[in-house]
C-alpha cells in the first residue's frame, strides 16, 4: 500500500465514522416512528375510517401536498364556481344606501336616548350624541322595490339582481377586528381567510393562475393587512396573492436585468432539487408547498402579466367599467375581477379603503367624501354585474359587497365635541350586504332593522352566517368543511353560522 | 288549593302505578290457571294474597288516574274509555278474589272464577292500550308497522285562492303540521302542549297560555319562533326544520290580527307585505321546480386513462361532487384545443355534465362529439368557431339547461333548431350574430327561457367624473 492509498484508507474509515457517530439515538428513534410508528399509525387512521369517519364529520386534509393547487370537488354540486367579494374597507354606511329609515330623519338633531347607549360602546361617540338622519334621497327600484339612495344611481338599475341582507351584526367595531372576522371567522388573527379555504376545497380551474387573488384601491390596504387574506394554519399555497393593477401586477413578476427566462427556468429548477432533497430529509409539506410556489411563480409570469393586462379590452368595456389601464382603481379591480373569474380564479376579494365616514373633516364626511367614494364604486359594480350577466358568468359567479360593520344612527362625537360635518361613527349592531348571482335569489332582501336602523328586529344574520351562505354556494357544507390542525378539526365558521336559506335560490 | 295539587301530586303516581295490578293480577291469574295441574299445587296458598294485593293496587291506580284525569290534557273520548275500563278492572279484580276465596259463592260451577280470571286479563289489556294511546298518542303501537315515508313529508296545502283561503286552516295550521305537530301533536306533547286543534292551541302548554289573540309579542308560540336559534328555548329545536321569514311573519300577522280560526284571509287586515307573502301561497305562483342539472341516478366512474389523457392537454376534470362519477370539463387553461382534442371526451360521455369549451378552436365538427353527451346541462361554447351548421347536432341534449354562445357567429336559425329542448332555461347570446330583431321568434321558440343578448351600457352620469367638493 502506497502513502497515498494509505491516506485515502484512513480518510474512507474517518467518513465512515463520522457518518456513524452522525446516526445517533435521535435517528434510531426518528427511523423507528416512521417504520414501525407510521404502521400502527396507519392501523390507527383505518380503525378511525371503520368507526366511520365520514359520519362524525372529521375527514381527513384534501391537501394534495405534490400538487397542491389540483382542481378538487366540492362536498356537493356548488351553484356558484368563483367568488367576487367587493369589500369597502372602512365601513359604508347602510343608512345612506340601503337601509331606509324615514323615522330617523324626524330625530334627526335630536339628543339620542339614554336607552340606545346604556351598555353600549362606541369608537368615538361619547356622552350623549345627537341622531343623524339619512343624507341622500332614497327610493324603491326595479321590480323588487329595492330601497337604494341615489348616491348609488347606476346601481339602482340593477336592483331585481341583488339580494340584500339587513340586518347583519357583528360584535367588532374596530376595524381589524371586524375585517377578520368577516373573511377569517374569528377577529383574532391566525386564521385562514374565506378565499384560502375556497381555494383550499376547490384548487384552481386554471393551474397557470393562482386560486385566489387579492386586488386593493382606495390607497391603503385593510387594516387588518395581509392576514385578512392569510391562509393562517392551511398550507401556505392557499393564501391570497395580491395583485396590483398600476404597474407591474405583482411586485417583482418580470425578470430581472440579465437573467432571460432559460436562465430563470434552469435556477428555478436547480432550487427546487435542492427543495425536493430536503423534502426527503425533513418531510414538511410546507417545503412541497414551496416547490409549487416556485412553479406557479414561474408559470405566473407568462400568465398573470396576461391575465392581468385591461389595456387590451375594447373600448366599449372600458367605458361601460369607467376604467382607466395602468391606475389604481376600484374600477380597474372589478375589471380584472371579471377577467380572473372568466379564466378560472375560484376567489377574488377587493378591497376599497376610504369608506370610514366619522365627518371629523372633509376627507371622511359624509357630504363630501363618503358621496364621492359612491361615485367611486357605483359604475363599476353596477358594470361588472352586467358584464358577467351577459358572459353568461353571473349565476356562478357569487358577488358580495360590503363592509365589516355599519354606522351609527347617530352623528359622531369624537371627545364628546360638535363635529362640522355629517358623519357617523362604526356600529356593529346593523348594517346591510348585499349578495348577487352564485344561486342567491335575485331581487329579495332578508332581515329588518328597527325604525332608526339601530340593531336588527328579523331575520339577523352574523358574519358566520355570511361564510356559512357563501361556503354553501361553492359546494360546502360549512359544519363538515375542516381542516385538521393542533389535534383538532378546525372550521371557518368554528361552533357558529346558519346557511341563510332566505336568500339562497 | 293544597288539597288540589296534592291530588294532582298523587295523580302523577298514576302512571307508575298502574304496572302494579298489570303485573301482579296478571301473575294472579297465571297462578291460578296453573295450580291446576299437580306439579304447581304448591302455588296454591300464594295465589289469594296475589289476588288481593292486586286487586288493591288496581284500586289506588283508579284513584290516582281520576286524579291525573283532572289535571286535564287528554283526548276525552280515549280518557273516558280508559277511565271505565279501570274501573271495571278493579271492580272484577275484587269480584275474583272474592270468588276465589270463596267469600262469596252462587252455588256457581267451578268454571266460574276461570271465566272471570279470563275476562280480567282482557280488560287489564284493553285498559292498558287505552292508557297507552292516552300518554303516547293515538296509533303509537301500531306505528312499526305503518310506511315510515310519511313521517318527514311537508304537507303542501293547494291554494288556488289565498283570499278565499280560511287563514287558520289553509295557511296556519299546514304549517303547524310541517313544523311543530311532530312534538306538540298526537304523538308527542313536549312540554305539554299540543298544537293539533284550535282547543289545544287555546290550552296551552305547561309554561301557560301559548297563544294571546291579537298580541303575538306575548304569544309564546311566536316569541319562541323568533327567539335567536342558538337560545334553548328556541322553537323549533335546533336541528329540526326551522320556520322561514315568511312563515314567522305571515304566523305574527295571524296572531296579530286576532288569531281567527274561522275567518277567510280576506276579512283580515292586511298590509301590502301581507299581501305579496299571501300571493306566493297561491298555487299558479309556486314555481315548477327546476330539474337538477346532474341526474340523480348514478354513473360508473369514467375510466381513469381518458380522464388522464384529458389533463395532460391541461384540461380541468374534477368530479361535481365528492364521491359523485359525474364530472365537469373545463378546457380554460389548456392551450390549442381543436376538435382533435375535443375527441377525448368520447370515453367520458356518460358523465361530462358541464363542459367549458369557450375561447377553444374547436369548430362545428366537435359539435358532433358534444352532441354524444347525453347528460351534458351546461355547455359553454363562446368565442369559439362554432356556427348554424353545427349548433343542430345539439338538439339531441335532452337535459341541457344552459347554452353560452356569446360571441360565436351562430345567427337565430341556429338557435331556433334547438327549441325542442325542454329544459333549456337559459340562453346566452351577446356578441353572437343573433340580431335584436330576432327578439320575436326567440320568444316564440324558447317561450320560458332567458335570453340574454347582453351589450348592457350604463349611461355617463356626470357623478362619474367628477367629485364633490367642499363648499
Amino acid at each position: 500500500m502506497t502513502q497515498k492509498e494509505l491516506q485515502a484508507q484512513k480518510l474512507a474509515q474517518e467518513a465512515n465514522y463520522e457518518q456513524l457517530r452522525y446516526v445517533t439515538r435521535r435517528h434510531f428513534l426518528r427511523d423507528s416512528v416512521t417504520g414501525l410508528g407510521a404502521m400502527a399509525f396507519g392501523s390507527l387512521l383505518a380503525g378511525c375510517d371503520w368507526l366511520g369517519s365520514k359520519d362524525n364529520g372529521v375527514a381527513a386534509n384534501i391537501f394534495d401536498s405534490a400538487n397542491p393547487m389540483a382542481g378538487r370537488p366540492p362536498m356537493f354540486p356548488g351553484k356558484a364556481k368563483s367568488v367576487i367579494y367587493l369589500h369597502m374597507a372602512g365601513a359604508p354606511s347602510q343608512l345612506e344606501l340601503f337601509d331606509y329609515k324615514p323615522d330617523l330623519q324626524k330625530l334627526d338633531g335630536q339628543q339620542c336616548p339614554q336607552s340606545l347607549l346604556e351598555g353600549k360602546r362606541f369608537a368615538f361617540i361619547r356622552g350623549v350624541p345627537k341622531m343623524l338622519g339619512p343624507y341622500g334621497n332614497f327610493a324603491q327600484r326595479g321590480q323588487s322595490g329595492a330601497w337604494i339612495s341615489d348616491h348609488l344611481p347606476h346601481l339602482t338599475t340593477v336592483a331585481d339582481e341583488l339580494s340584500f341582507l339587513k340586518a347583519v351584526q357583528t360584535d367588532q367595531f374596530n376595524h381589524a377586528p371586524a375585517q377578520l372576522l368577516m373573511h377569517t371567522g374569528s377577529a383574532r388573527l391566525g386564521r385562514p381567510s374565506m378565499g384560502a379555504w375556497a381555494s383550499y376545497g376547490l384548487g384552481t380551474e386554471n393551474s397557470n393562475l393562482p386560486g385566489f387573488v387579492v386586488l386593493t384601491s382606495g390607497g391603503k390596504s385593510p387594516d387588518a393587512g395581509k392576514s385578512v387574506w392569510g391562509s393562517g394554519f392551511l398550507p401556505s399555497v392557499y393564501q391570497g396573492v395580491q395583485c396590483r393593477s398600476e404597474g407591474d401586477p405583482v411586485l417583482f413578476i418580470n425578470n430581472p436585468e440579465g437573467i432571460d427566462k432559460d436562465l430563470r427556468r434552469a435556477s428555478i429548477d436547480a432550487i427546487n432539487e435542492v427543495n425536493k432533497k430536503s423534502y426527503e430529509e425533513f418531510k414538511d409539506p410546507e417545503i412541497l408547498s414551496r416547490i409549487s410556489q416556485y412553479e406557479m411563480a414561474y408559470k405566473m409570469q407568462m400568465s398573470v402579466p396576461e391575465a392581468m393586462d385591461i389595456s387590451d379590452e375594447p373600448a366599449y368595456i372600458h367605458e361601460m367599467y369607467g376604467t382607466q389601464p395602468g391606475k389604481e382603481s376600484f374600477a380597474n379591480n372589478c375589471l380584472l375581477a371579471r377577467k380572473l373569474v372568466e379564466k378560472g380564479v375560484r376567489y377574488v376579494q377587493l378591497f376599497d379603503w376610504g369608506w370610514d365616514s366619522h365627518g371629523t373633516y372633509a376627507g371622511d364626511s359624509i357630504e363630501i367624501a363618503f358621496v364621492n367614494k359612491c361615485r367611486s364604486v357605483d359604475r363599476a359594480s353596477t358594470a361588472l354585474l352586467l358584464d358577467l350577466k351577459q358572459r353568461g358568468l353571473l349565476d356562478e359567479t357569487l358577488v358580495v359587497w360590503g363592509g365589516e360593520f355599519g354606522r351609527t344612527p347617530m352623528q359622531e362625537n369624537r371627545e364628546g365635541k360638535q363635529q362640522s360635518f355629517k358623519g357617523r361613527d362604526h356600529h356593529a349592531e346593523a348594517f346591510t350586504i348585499w349578495m348577487a348571482g352564485g344561486g342567491i335569489k335575485r331581487g329579495t332582501s332578508f332581515g329588518e332593522t328597527d325604525p332608526i336602523g339601530y340593531s336588527p328586529v328579523s331575520g339577523k344574520v352574523t358574519p358566520f352566517d355570511i361564510q356559512a351562505t357563501i361556503l354553501n354556494q361553492l359546494g360546502f357544507d360549512h359544519e363538515k368543511f375542516t381542516y385538521q390542525f393542533q389535534g383538532r378539526p378546525f372550521r371557518l365558521t368554528d361552533v357558529h353560522g346558519r346557511v341563510i336559506n332566505e336568500i339562497v335560490a | 288549593m293544597i288539597l288540589l295539587s296534592v291530588a294532582e301530586f298523587l295523580g302523577r303516581f298514576h302512571p307508575v302505578l298502574v304496572h302494579l295490578p298489570i303485573g301482579i293480577l296478571l301473575l294472579g291469574v297465571l297462578m291460578h290457571w296453573l295450580s291446576r295441574k299437580e306439579s304447581f299445587h304448591n302455588l296454591r296458598p300464594a295465589i289469594a294474597i296475589t289476588l288481593l294485593l292486586g286487586a288493591l293496587s288496581a284500586v289506588f291506580s283508579c284513584v290516582s288516574g281520576w286524579f291525573l284525569a283532572n289535571g286535564g290534557e287528554y283526548d276525552i273520548d280515549v280518557l273516558n274509555r280508559h277511565k271505565w275500563l279501570g274501573i271495571a278492572v278493579a271492580v272484577i279484580a275484587i269480584v275474583y278474589y272474592l270468588l276465589y276465596t270463596g267469600k262469596i259463592s252462587f252455588k256457581t260451577p267451578a268454571m266460574v272464577p276461570y271465566v272471570v280470571s279470563l275476562l280480567l286479563f282482557l280488560l287489564i289489556t284493553a285498559t292498558g292500550h287505552l292508557g297507552g294511546t292516552l300518554t303516547h298518542g293515538e296509533g303509537y303501537l301500531s306505528q312499526g308497522f305503518s310506511a315510515s315515508g310519511d313521517a318527514g313529508k311537508e304537507v303542501k296545502k293547494i291554494i288556488p285562492d289565498v283570499q278565499a283561503a280560511v287563514a287558520y286552516s289553509d295557511i296556519i295550521q299546514p304549517m303547524l303540521q310541517n313544523k311543530c305537530y311532530s312534538c306538540h301533536g298526537t304523538s308527542k306533547q313536549k312540554g305539554k302542549l299540543r298544537l293539533d286543534t284550535k282547543e289545544f292551541i287555546l290550552k296551552g302548554g305547561e309554561e301557560g297560555k301559548a297563544l294571546v289573540a291579537g298580541k303575538s309579542d306575548e304569544s309564546e308560540i311566536y316569541k319562541r319562533v323568533i327567539l335567536d336559534p342558538l337560545e334553548k328555548k328556541h322553537m323549533p329545536p335546533k336541528g329540526k326544520p326551522q320556520l322561514t321569514e315568511a312563515e314567522v311573519t305571515l304566523l305574527h300577522w295571524w296572531i296579530s290580527t286576532g288569531a281567527n280560526f274561522e275567518h277567510p284571509v280576506k276579512e283580515l287586515p292586511q298590509d301590502s307585505k301581507i299581501k305579496l307573502l299571501l300571493e306566493a301561497l297561491q298555487s299558479d305562483h309556486i314555481a315548477t321546480p327546476v330539474k337538477p342539472d346532474i341526474p340523480d341516478a348514478p354513473v360508473a366512474a369514467a375510466p381513469q386513462e381518458a380522464i388522464d389523457k384529458l389533463k395532460t392537454i391541461g384540461a380541468t376534470v374534477i368530479p361535481v361532487a365528492t364521491g359523485s362519477n359525474y364530472l365537469s370539463v373545463n378546457f380554460v387553461s389548456s392551450k390549442a384545443v381543436t376538435d382533435r382534442e375535443i375527441k377525448l371526451l368520447e370515453p367520458l360521455s356518460a358523465q361530462v355534465v358541464w363542459l367549458k369549451a369557450g375561447g377553444t378552436s374547436i369548430t362545428d365538427s366537435a359539435l358532433a362529439v358534444i352532441a354524444k353527451l347525453p347528460v351534458l346541462s351546461r355547455l359553454g361554447l363562446e368565442h369559439t368557431n362554432i356556427s348554424d351548421k353545427g349548433l343542430p347536432l345539439l338538439q339531441s341534449l335532452s337535459r341541457l339547461q344552459y347554452l353560452n354562445i356569446v360571441g360565436t357567429a351562430v345567427t337565430v336559425n341556429g338557435l331556433v333548431s334547438l327549441k325542442g329542448l325542454p329544459d333549456l332555461h337559459s340562453i346566452y347570446l351577446y356578441q353572437s350574430k343573433v340580431l335584436p330583431a330576432d327578439s320575436q321568434a326567440l320568444r316564440a321558440a324558447f317561450p320560458k327561457a332567458m335570453l340574454d343578448t347582453g351589450g348592457y351600457v350604463l349611461p355617463v352620469l356626470e357623478g362619474d367624473t367628477s367629485e364633490v367638493k367642499k363648499k
